[in-house]
């Protein structure tokens, strides 16, 4: 047993360097405890743009940007990544804050607002990017644990009595200490070092610039590589979409899952109750990935999710814009950014239905 | 909580270590560690259907005590009785949970083609994780005890560890109880040889998962997922990588479940023998799933073959295809596997015609082929592959539409998919990866040629492995694709 533990020490120096790399390296800044959001947010609060703002925490960016600000919008944008590229056509527009973060669960959206709420904040309007997996409770999903103070305090003003959200076996925990032994991380963080590529980030007054651009409201845009892709690139992002087995955050979605709607019925009628008007927004997929999700009885939930918010839209006098399927729309390949992302301008025109 | 998860490397490390320091030389100890750790590695993933299991469990260590009372005392009734007891309650929650909806579909559909417009409801239900592989333990060890080739346990947690054993419980193999139970009977010893071994069939599951299939699953992904698009060269690509996908995927799997259970002092049964290199399809059966295809074989295609033995070679042929075609539905209730299966039977019928299908190869000795040889393996593969057309599609319409491209003049073009550095990988690792299996026909694994270097080129080749998972493994986790069955 001694010889065993004697050899297994041998290996020991692998998981040493490993963490060591991730350490100091850190390309999505895991282990800087915030301070590298609470700068960008510090430039975004002082009314200018912050570009090349790489693998941050969405959450906290935008936890840090709420609690900063002096006024609250007139309009609200909630959702997931499929929705953060709404209002970045009109950068300016300081009454509209848009507070999209990637893959966005229902305990994101309750956080976000709880948050607004505790600052006493009212909205004329709340536009809220409704995704299917909003309604899988299958989904291993642990990023909203940064919000889960907010979410776990404000959940029972909406559906007094609902069974709380478990974060996990081990809590709500927001450490990413896991993250230290991660082989994947441990790539990552080798072609960061041999690529001498750097997440420092700089404010801007552009709106548009070579590298990723978080806007002074809160939306986004792309960085130049990523935006004015080719078609044959932006087809073959969407099939790299379908690629991976599950399809980005509909793992095992067999149903529509009823504690989540009842969550999300208990949001919406109390966003409802409190905003002049709300409005649900289904942003389309990639025709390829849409074709793929509709054949798959795998990911039949899809289209039953977005029945469920159209009928729950029509009978709550809620509009309701878009369609995850792009046909609907009458949307090419064209609109596309990659398979789950529409352009802003594609936003835009599903928003004042012209496409 | 898979084998490729830090929740398992964890959970592993702490019950090695207290499963070898807490339970050294106590027999009882050690079984009651396997069974609770068993039962906390099942309820991670949903602590609803331990109960199934241990209710499950519970009924069959019954019947087996009742079938061996009733044998001794001549009781064949109650024996008769506690088999179809039995036999009702492992088929009957199998048949519901996996097949309820498949045959309630289908029998709506019938009927309502023929006249009788009946209201059939589906059922949402959730298949409980490995259902299908204690439903067989289960099932072959009543058998067993009511042949009398086995006796019934009396041990309680011994049995149930049998059916819960983690390192198998979730994708096989399916171990016969006899022999396992037979080791769950003595009080295991640390062997480091054994370990070191098992550690070394471990890290070869891990890169044929991560490197091999995990690589090959993004490229067959896309290529399956627009294949109305794609040169038929793109199609046949994916086919050949589907196959080493789905090798590797699954033998990688029982290399890791094998490996930890030797770390325990356990040896459970091996799964694959190199089919790759099978040279006719029942050479490749007898290679491919082993567990399975042999627990048929016992309980399944042996009687048929005994009950239809006076009709000859029309017996044979009807055993063998009502054999593969529930192999095939074994895998899952859709037509899909129904046909993967019979097509695997209609491959026998010119074995069974020449009366060839006995038939053993001689082992292949050194490292020459001939070409003679190489053929048939060949054969054997591009039969296999096309099956796996089947196996893989959502419903038969994609798989005919797969083969109708398939079999188009932009087969000799040249492949466009996505993901070419992956297939690259996937394709230089199943290179290395047969290559090492050839040279090491008739060992446990690909990495048994280390057992006779110096420990320090050894402790070289894994820093090199495991170099090679880190750098070359794909970084999009995929489920071990035979956990869906």
């Amino acid at each position: 047993m001694i010889r065993f533990y004697l050899r297994i020490l041998w290996l020991l120096p692998l998981p040493i360097i490993i963490a060591f790399v991730n350490f100091r390296v850190d390309p999505a800044n895991l282990f800087s405890n915030g301070h590298y959001e609470s700068g960008a947010a510090a430039i975004l609060l002082a009314g200018r743009n912050v570009t090349n703002i790489v693998n941050y925490n969405e959450r906290l960016l935008r936890k840090l940007m709420i609690m900063g600000a002096q006024v609250c919008p007139d309009t609200l944008v909630m959702g997931s990544s499929r929705i953060m590229l709404l209002g970045n056509t009109r950068p300016g527009d300081s009454t509209l804050v848009n507070t999209g973060v990637s893959g966005a669960s229902l305990e994101d959206l309750i956080g976000i607002y709880a948050l607004y709420t505790a600052k006493g904040c009212q909205f004329k309007k709340v536009i809220v990017g409704v995704d299917p997996w909003l309604l899988n409770k299958n989904r291993r999903e642990t990023r909203w644990h940064t919000l889960a103070a907010e979410y776990l305090g404000f959940v029972p003003r909406i559906v007094p009595g609902l069974h709380q959200s478990v974060c996990g076996k081990f809590g709500c925990s927001q450490s990413s200490y896991s993250e230290l032994l991660s082989f994947s991380y441990f790539c990552t963080s080798l072609q960061y070092l041999r690529k001498g590529l750097n997440t420092q980030y700089w404010a801007t007054d552009s709106a548009i610039n070579p590298t990723f651009t978080m806007l002074r409201n809160g939306s986004i845009s792309y960085d130049a590589t990523y935006r004015l892709a080719a078609p044959s690139e932006v087809k073959k992002r969407a099939l790299e979409c379908i690629a991976v087995h599950p399809v980005y955050e509909m793992g095992n979605f067999d149903s529509l899952s009823s504690w989540n709607r009842t969550l999300f019925e208990g949001f919406a009628s109390y966003l409802k109750a409190h905003t002049s008007t709300v409005e649900f927004y289904l942003a389309p997929f990639h025709p390829i990935v849409f074709a793929y999700l509709e054949k798959n009885p795998e990911y039949h939930c899809v289209m039953e999710s977005e029945n469920y918010f159209r009928d729950y839209a029509r009978t709550h006098g809620i509009s309701a814009v878009g369609s995850f399927d792009p046909r609907r729309l009458g949307l090419g390949e064209g609109y596309f950014y990659d398979g789950l992302h529409s352009k802003a301008e594609t936003i835009d025109l599903i928003r004042t239905g012209k496409p | 909580m898979v084998f490729d998860s830090t929740p398992f490397a964890i959970f592993f490390t702490l019950f090695f270590v207290l499963y070898w320091h807490l339970g050294r030389g106590s027999l009882s100890i050690q079984n009651l560690l396997i069974l609770l750790g068993s039962y906390f590695f099942y309820a991670w993933w949903d602590w609803r259907f331990l109960m199934l299991l241990i209710a499950y469990s519970g009924c069959f260590f019954g019947l087996g005590l009742v079938v061996e009372a009733a044998n001794r005392r001549g009781a064949v009734k109650i024996q008769r009785v506690a088999i179809l007891v039995g036999l009702t309650i492992g088929l009957g929650m199998l048949g519901f949970f996996k097949y309820y909806n498949f045959f309630a579909t289908n029998l709506y559909g019938v009927l309502n083609r023929v006249g009788f417009h009946s209201e059939i409801s589906t059922l949402r239900l959730v298949l409980p994780l490995g259902i299908s592989f204690y439903t067989f333990r289960n099932l072959g060890y009543l058998l067993d005890v009511n042949k009398g080739s086995i006796s019934a346990s009396r041990d309680a947690i011994a049995f149930f560890t049998y059916i819960a054993f983690f390192p198998s419980l979730i994708s096989g193999p399916i171990d016969k109880a006899g022999r396992f139970l037979s080791q769950l009977g003595v009080a295991r010893t640390f062997d480091y040889a054994r370990t070191a071994d098992g550690l070394r069939q471990m890290l070869w599951g891990f890169f044929k998962k991560l490197v091999i299939a995990d690589n090959c699953a993004t490229v067959t992904a896309s290529v399956f997922g627009e294949y109305q698009t794609l040169p038929a060269s793109s199609i046949a690509l994916a086919i050949v990588l589907y196959t080493l996908q789905i090798y590797a995927d699954f033998s990688g799997y029982s290399d890791i479940a094998i490996g930890l259970a030797r770390l325990l002092g356990l040896e459970i049964t091996k799964n694959f023998e190199q089919p790759l290199f099978a040279r006719n399809i029942a050479e490749f059966w007898r290679k491919w799933h082993i567990s399975l295809t042999a627990w048929l074989t016992e309980y399944l295609f042996t009687p048929l073959s005994i009950q239809f033995r006076d009709l000859g070679k029309k017996g044979t042929i009807m055993a063998v295809m009502i054999n593969f075609t529930l192999i095939g539905l074994w895998h899952g209730a859709s037509w899909t596997y129904v046909l993967f299966g019979f097509l695997h039977g209609t491959y026998f019928l010119p074995l069974i015609l020449t009366g060839t299908m006995n038939k053993r190869f001689k082992p292949q000795q050194g490292s020459n082929l001939s070409l003679q040889e190489l053929a048939r393996m060949v054969g054997v593969f591009t039969l296999v592959s096309l099956t796996f057309v089947v196996f893989r599609s959502e419903s038969l319409g994609v798989a005919l539409a797969v083969y109708h491209r398939l079999f188009s003049v932009t087969l000799l073009s040249a492949p466009i998919f996505v993901g070419k550095k992956k297939a690259l990988i996937a394709l230089v690792a199943s290179a290395l990866m047969l290559i090492s299996e050839w040279y090491q026909r008739g060992k446990p694994h690909g990495l048994n040629f280390l057992d006779s270097f110096r420990p320090w080129i050894r402790m070289g080749f894994y820093y090199l492995i495991v170099l090679i998972i880190i750098f070359f493994g794909a970084r999009e986790s995929n489920q071990f694709i035979y956990f869906q069955f």
